[in-house]
């Protein structure tokens, strides 16, 4: 899940990660809202699958039924708004009660590139993420700063997950889904 | 498996419930859910009429059904316009029975039509052989007829013992020996999963009253909001170019397609199809660029509440039920389908607020006692509405145009006289008070030798001043328009050389010409009498240029001048 105030941002990030650097897979070029991505982790493949989630107010309510099941959320903040970082903080908190309980949440300050008119600064995130258990990066879509390189910590980060660690059932009382790929990561990206 | 699910199937049977059900004094039996068998036969006869009743009311597979439905749905309105209305349908309604295939038939003809069974079988024995293609053949005949003897059990517990198999055909697969090396265990789940479900559609496709009235009330209420499609989502829809409404309408087939096939695969395609359209109709919209769920969202609600897919919610629990779970919690089609969800849930919640208006208005829209202001309207009825207002504008254009031209005109033909009258004026001045010899010369220098000039001569001499001039244009008209410009340079040359001898009258030749300038380089610096000099190169290259430009008027000034000298 990727967040931000900044829709072109967060589609800016997903697209440059999808396209600027890792060429070797790319499946889907429809739109940014949903997008796959196969990276190369030592001797496994993980398998990304990007859903971006609607970021206006009005369709907040929906964005459990994104999130639900997902494996890794990325919540981006602008750090040149700090009203951005505090929606960010709520959007943390958010997930942290009602995603699935072994979700890895990312927070990434993006538009790194603008330094001289950061607001929120970068030792405030870094303390706020590490109280929240939180992997946290500044990046710039722009400059593809830290782009890869948080998609990749993310990929480090997620549970070797065997059949059992897979999202829970959509209201199908007992029935198991087992993933087929057992690498295979779901990301939802709400921007 | 079998055990585990035979479990929850069985009855549990007492001394009481050996007997029939209907008391009538035989044995009933579980496999009857406790009737005996000409009892369950009753009951079963019983179940497929109704059973055909509500297929009838609801399915639209051919256009009667259609009309009578819709139909329905208008009596309906009727009864309640409050939007919120989930009053169940009057099932007492006499229908006609429509031949529907009912689901023994379709178990019996799947085996001589090549269908999603036979795709299943052949796919099972390319890779396994032949035995374990009929073990699995007979497993899902198996949950078939469980599923047609449960006919009537809550959807969700098919659901789940559906699930369940799914679960254990995967497992029962993955421990088979293969014969060829590029099996894919998707493709034998997705043949799997379209035959269990294009064979129990009829049953596995909710026709519970329940659910009908969901549907019903859902439809109902897409309607009486049908007027937020006119502008009020924020669509990133361009609705002014042609080929986003193609996409658009596109979107909006597939969507209600989707009603119409009967396996879960083939609903999401065209879930699928349906999104991609509108990716493309906003990539048109925002010249190029991808867009984001930000916009997708709400050109997806836009196009369920512009299309109106028939029996949208059913449709969804279908797929969410027996579709297999890697197709609804994965993938593009996984994606797509949370966002039906999401979509339908909105336009189920859909108040003032969500669309940040007011509430009297939001419900005086609802309630159709306001109508949608015009401006708002994004349809093909507006489409033409503005090209019209586009067409109006440019003839105003051209109309504005034309005005500005009729003035220009009218303000030069005024400027032209005005010259006219200042030739006039100087020529007469200049002929009075330098007549004879200055003239002689004046004219020796530029038309030498020229026997008219010996002509006029003499003329000049009894003070006919205006006949010798008169002498000299007419020249001029008969020269080309080259000759004509070397005349003004003459003149100029002309006047250099008698500023050299005779000061006072510089400014006369300049006062001539100056006009002419004025009528296109609109300030032309006052020149002072040293700086002629070294202006006239300037000055000639600027006059070259203005006579090119106005070489026409010019010679109609120099005709009106003509006239004017011949009338005085």
């Amino acid at each position: 899940m990727l967040r931000t105030l900044d829709i072109n941002f967060c589609s800016s990030l997903v697209l440059r990660f999808v396209k600027g650097q890792f060429h070797e897979y790319q499946e889907s070029t429809i739109g940014a809202a949903f997008l796959t991505q196969t990276i190369c982790l030592d001797d496994t493949t993980v398998k990304f699958e990007i859903w971006d989630t609607a970021g206006q107010e009005r369709y907040h309510s929906l964005a459990p039924m994104y999130y639900r099941g997902a494996q890794a959320a990325i919540v981006v903040y602008d750090i040149t708004n700090q009203e951005s970082f505090a929606k960010a903080k709520n959007w943390v908190k958010e997930l942290q009660r009602q995603a699935s309980p072994n979700i890895v949440i990312a927070l990434a300050g993006n538009k790194a590139d603008l330094a001289s008119k950061r607001v929120v600064e970068y030792e405030e995130a870094q303390a706020y993420a590490e109280d929240n258990g939180l992997l946290f990066m500044e990046t710039s879509a722009k400059s593809s700063m830290n782009v890869n390189d948080i998609f990749l910590a993310i990929a480090k980060k997620l549970p070797r997950s065997e059949a059992g660690g897979g999202p829970a059932g959509r209201g199908h009382g007992g029935v198991n889904i087992a993933e087929e790929n057992p690498q295979s990561a779901r990301k939802s990206c709400c921007s | 498996m079998d055990a585990s699910q035979d479990k929850k199937l069985r009855v549990q049977i007492t001394e009481q419930e050996l007997l029939c059900k209907n008391g009538c004094g035989f044995y009933g039996t579980p496999q009857w859910n406790g009737f005996c068998s000409k009892c369950w036969r009753l009951s079963q006869q019983k179940k497929t009429i109704d059973h055909h009743k509500n297929r009838s009311l609801l399915s639209n597979t051919d256009e009667q059904k259609n009309d009578s439905r819709s139909s329905r749905f208008k009596s309906m309105l009727r009864k309640s316009p409050s939007m919120f209305s989930s009053s169940s349908p009057s099932t007492s309604e006499p229908v006609q029975s429509v031949s529907h295939s009912n689901s023994t038939a379709t178990l019996q003809s799947a085996a001589s039509v090549p269908g999603p069974h036979e795709k299943l079988y052949n796919y099972a024995l390319e890779y396994f052989g032949l035995n374990v293609a009929k073990d699995i053949d007979k497993h899902c005949r198996t949950m078939l007829e469980k599923i047609f003897l449960n006919a009537r059990a809550p959807l969700d517990d098919i659901s789940e013992h559906v699930q369940a198999f799914y679960q254990s055909m995967k497992e029962y697969v993955s421990k088979l020996k293969l014969l060829k090396n590029d099996f894919n265990q998707g493709t034998l789940m997705a043949e799997l999963e379209e035959y269990i479900c294009t064979e129990a559609y009829d049953i596995i496709f909710s026709d519970r009253a329940d659910e009908e009235a969901a549907d019903l009330s859902m439809q109902d209420r897409i309607r009486s909001l049908n007027w937020v499609t006119a502008g009020f989502l924020e669509t990133a829809f361009d609705f002014s170019i042609l080929s986003v409404h193609n996409y658009i309408d596109e979107a909006v087939t597939y969507i209600i397609d989707l009603n119409q096939y009967r396996s879960a695969r083939e609903k999401l395609n065209c879930l699928v199809s349906c999104s991609k359209m509108l990716f493309d109709a906003l990539k048109e919209s925002r010249s190029g660029a991808p867009a984001s769920a930000d916009e997708f969202l709400p050109a997806l609600i836009y196009v369920i509440l512009h299309a109106n897919p028939p029996l949208i919610l059913s449709n969804m629990k279908f797929i969410s039920r027996f579709a297999l779970p890697s197709r609804v919690m994965r993938g593009e089609s996984g994606y797509y389908f949370t966002n039906l969800s999401c979509a339908l849930q909105f336009i189920q919640d859909m108040n003032a607020e969500s669309l940040h208006m007011d509430k009297e208005e939001f419900e005086a829209y609802t309630s159709g006692r306001l109508g949608v202001p015009s401006n708002n309207r994004e349809s093909d009825r507006n489409m033409a509405i503005k090209a019209m207002e586009k067409g109006l504008k440019l003839f105003d254009g051209l109309l504005d145009d034309q005005a500005k031209l009729d003035d220009r005109i009218t303000a030069f033909s005024g400027q032209m006289e005005e010259n006219c009258e200042k030739y006039a004026e100087q020529i007469n001045t200049l002929l009075s008070e330098h007549p004879s010899q200055e003239i002689k010369e004046f004219c020796k220098t530029l038309r030498d030798p020229d026997p008219k000039f010996v002509v006029s001569d003499d003329e000049t001499k009894s003070n006919n001043a205006p006949a010798a001039m008169l002498n000299e244009p007419l020249v001029d008209e008969k020269d080309t328009v080259e000759n004509e410009k070397v005349d003004t340079k003459k003149q100029i040359i002309a006047v250099e050389e008698k500023e050299s001898i005779e000061v006072p009258f510089v400014e006369i030749p300049e006062d001539v010409s100056k006009p002419l300038i004025a009528v296109t380089t609109e300030d032309v610096p006052g020149e002072k009498h040293g700086d002629v000099a070294n202006e006239s190169n300037g000055r000639e290259k600027k006059m070259s240029m203005v006579t090119k430009k106005l070489l026409p008027s010019y010679k109609e000034n120099l005709i009106s001048v003509k006239k004017m000298l011949k009338i005085q």
